[in-house]
């Protein structure tokens, strides 16, 4: 996941007569749009257009279906679980991950920054990084060792300390999930930490000075004048990390493949297997179709309410 | 622009899995994804070796790359303009069958009866490299031509036997059920086993397979008539399964163990069985330094096992001819006792020629799988996503959350479902 620049908030309304944009405002738009049409529109339409089919794709005949698909997709418990397990995804990507990441920035920003320097503060903020660079599948490979049932790390250290009945992580279905949860925490807080590190620094040192002088201590601080005024950055950790929860499949694919008992399923690691395993690629693409047009929703619904509390700020 | 879009990404992954699969019009390119410790592999080096002796002038390249990736790709692959001339591909209807039925490969019939082919592969293991106009395995053309074979079985640590009282592994089932609860006493867990991946479903299989005839198997693998899973052997073996795990034979939270993790624990010596494949034979010969031997399930009717991957000419191969004699030099003498003498089991070997004994021994319960038409196949082969069906519901028979009835009641829909789409 890549930080990306806060979107600005809504532009006012524009003045009466705005002037028609000359005719080379459009052409330096054109290489986006093409390139945003061809890797974006196109792929997406095609995929709409394979929704309405019954087909095995490669060279097997396609049958028109129409709205087939969808309906049987409504009616699919592993496809509307798959959309619950997402919930849980989005805590584990969004909420829990920035909530600790913004207390662990400001930790870093105004208290490790201020005692221990800035050297020791951007070694730490760089360890908690680390491994949103490690590649995925190495990642997650590290974690199913750890998370081995009968020789794991975590179970090792686990019966070392005493306990007897040792949780069968990735094996036991009301477990699985929050396993991947829990690696999700460890690969995701380096991200918040590292955007909001940067957006604190925009903070104006005076009101902190001025607030200490009034006598606030750090938590009243960091409630009243460090939260207020990196919120676009938080809005926009979260917008990006919902997003990615919602589209995640590589964790899934390599610690339990959907299982134990399906447990583990989210729509993209559904839309695969319909794709490439099960050869329904008309009812993959059905719900690659849903799934985008949830995140859509989603998306959309965050940058309008982020948008909004941003111009009621003003 | 959608074809152009589609060729790019096409191109991406065929750069990305093939390792530069296919080339020029000059170049015969043979794709395959054996991992290079695996028997084949070892032998078709061999294999590469005599066909490059043989035709000096042609420039062959041997592409590998993973069986997933052939298994999500090879459509994608094979209707690109970039195709290899000769190729490995998985059995079964959902992967071998569609690319089949898709016109993607072509009919090997001729091919296979002028070289003689079934003469030597017969019955039970020329099955899956069969698939009709709807590419269901069992009847129809020759699609695709094995090289070896593997079949499901039990592994022993003779230390671990002895130490317990035992000095032969058992004859029959009762010994066997006897010896494994002589361990239990002993508190020590019988067998190796794992439900993270495919340990216990082979184990359901054998079980069924066990008390199964030709007809029940077939018709269920084929897709002939009306199967009853709830009933026969399928509920005889499931019920026994059932049983193993409920007495403790199998081990404790299976789901979460994969395949190396069962090999390993019965490497250390911590099992004094393990029921797998004879996929593990190499590295339990390579890493345990105990007395072992293999065994295959005690009065079982039909043993689980199949045909291995196939090698199959593309439709659109531009050096078909080649393709054939590549087949045939994989098939051939040397390269067939070669495999056998890495650990193999070839599907047109020589069994007496082999020197070392267990290899020898597994080659031999082979032979007499194969003379009796015995071999079962795998469980998944039927309907797409049986395999993850059938997984996910043994994940819940060894977690507790369904039983044997339960199991079988959802395995006749998916398989009814899965049969009439």
């Amino acid at each position: 996941m890549t930080a990306t620049t806060p979107p600005r908030a809504r532009p006012r309304p524009a003045p009466a007569h705005r002037p028609r944009r000359p005719v080379s405002y459009w052409a330096y738009l054109l290489p986006m749009g093409v390139g945003f049409g061809l890797i974006v529109l196109v792929p997406f339409a095609v995929n709409v257009w394979y929704s309405f089919f019954s087909w095995k794709g490669g060279a097997a005949p396609r049958t028109w279906v129409g709205l087939e698909n969808y309906r049987e997709l409504l009616q699919d418990d592993v496809f509307w679980r798959s959309f619950g397990n997402t919930l849980y995804l989005i805590g584990a990507v969004a909420v829990v991950p920035t909530v600790i990441g913004l207390v662990l920035a400001a930790l870093l920003f105004d208290h490790i920054g201020r005692s221990f320097g800035a050297r020791a503060a951007s070694v730490l903020r760089a360890a908690y990084y680390l491994p949103q660079i490690l590649p995925i599948a190495v990642a997650g490979v590290l974690w199913s060792w750890i998370l081995e049932t009968r020789d794991g790390a975590l179970n090792s250290v686990l019966r070392s300390l005493g306990v007897t009945t040792l949780p069968d992580w990735l094996g036991d279905p009301g477990i699985a999930l929050w396993s991947i949860m829990l690696m999700l925490v460890w690969l995701q807080i380096g991200y918040p930490v590292v955007v909001l590190m940067s957006a604190l620094q925009r903070v104006d040192p005076e009101l902190y000075e001025a607030a200490e002088l009034d006598g606030a201590g750090w938590w009243r601080r960091f409630r009243a004048i460090t939260v207020p005024h990196i919120r676009t950055d938080i809005y926009v950790v979260v917008l990006t990390a919902t997003i990615g929860a919602m589209k995640l499949f590589a964790p899934v694919l390599i610690l339990t493949k959907g299982g134990p008992e399906s447990s583990t399923y989210v729509p993209s690691f559904f839309s695969y297997r319909n794709f490439f395993e099960l050869s329904r690629v008309g009812y993959g693409a059905a719900s690659a179709t849903v799934l985008a047009v949830v995140i859509g929703l989603v998306a959309g619904g965050l940058i309008f309410w982020q948008a909004r509390s941003v111009e009621a700020d003003r | 622009m959608a074809g152009a879009a589609v060729a790019v990404l096409a191109g991406g992954a065929l750069a990305a899995c093939g390792g530069g699969s296919g080339g020029d019009d000059s170049t015969f390119t043979i794709l395959q994804y054996e991992t290079t410790s695996t028997a084949q592999y070892k032998g078709w080096q061999l294999a590469l070796e005599m066909f490059r002796e043989a035709h000096p002038d042609v420039d062959v390249e041997f592409a590998s790359t993973s069986f997933d990736s052939i298994r999500s790709n090879a459509k994608i692959l094979l209707t690109g303009d970039d195709v290899p001339d000769v190729m490995q591909f998985n059995t079964g209807n959902a992967d071998g069958g569609q690319l089949a039925a898709q016109g993607l490969l072509d009919p090997l019939t001729d091919v296979v009866e002028e070289n003689g082919w079934d003469d030597t592969i017969t019955g039970s293991v020329a099955a899956l490299a069969k698939y009709d106009e709807n590419g269901h395995a069992g009847s129809g053309d020759w699609y695709g031509v094995p090289n070896i074979a593997s079949f499901f079985t039990f592994y022993y640590n003779a230390d671990l036997l002895a130490e317990h009282g035992f000095d032969a592994p058992p004859q029959t089932m009762a010994e066997l059920e006897g010896m494994f609860d002589a361990f239990l006493e002993d508190g020590v867990t019988p067998v190796s086993s794992n439900a993270g991946e495919h340990a216990v479903l082979q184990t359901w299989w054998q079980l069924i397979s066990g008390d199964a005839d030709r007809q029940e198997i077939d018709d269920f693998i084929f897709l002939q008539g009306e199967p009853d899973v709830t009933s026969g052997a399928f509920a005889s073996g499931t019920e026994r399964l059932q049983e193993w795990i409920d007495k403790g034979y199998l081990g404790t939270q299976l789901a979460g163990i994969k395949a190396d993790e069962m090999e390993r624990a019965f490497i250390a010596g911590e099992f004094p069985f393990m029921a797998n494949g004879t996929w593990s034979f190499s590295r339990v010969a390579e890493e345990a330094d105990f007395e072992w031997g293999t065994f295959t399930f005690p009065e079982a009717a039909l043993n689980a096992g199949a045909s291995g991957h196939l090698w199959g000419v593309p439709a659109s191969s531009t050096h078909k001819d080649l393709a054939y004699d590549w087949i045939a030099t994989t098939l051939s003498p040397e390269v067939q006792n070669e495999i056998a003498a890495q650990g193999g089991i070839p599907v047109a070997g020589d069994t007496a020629a082999i020197e070392d004994p267990r290899m020898r021994d597994m080659n031999e319960q082979f032979d007499a799988i194969k003379a009796e038409d015995a071999l079962s196949f795998y469980p998944d082969y039927p309907v797409p996503g049986l395999l993850d069906f059938q997984m996910s519901g043994l994940q819940g028979m060894t977690n507790g959350s369904t039983d044997a009835a339960g199991f079988l009641a959802g395995l006749q829909d998916f398989y009814d479902s899965g049969k009439d789409s």
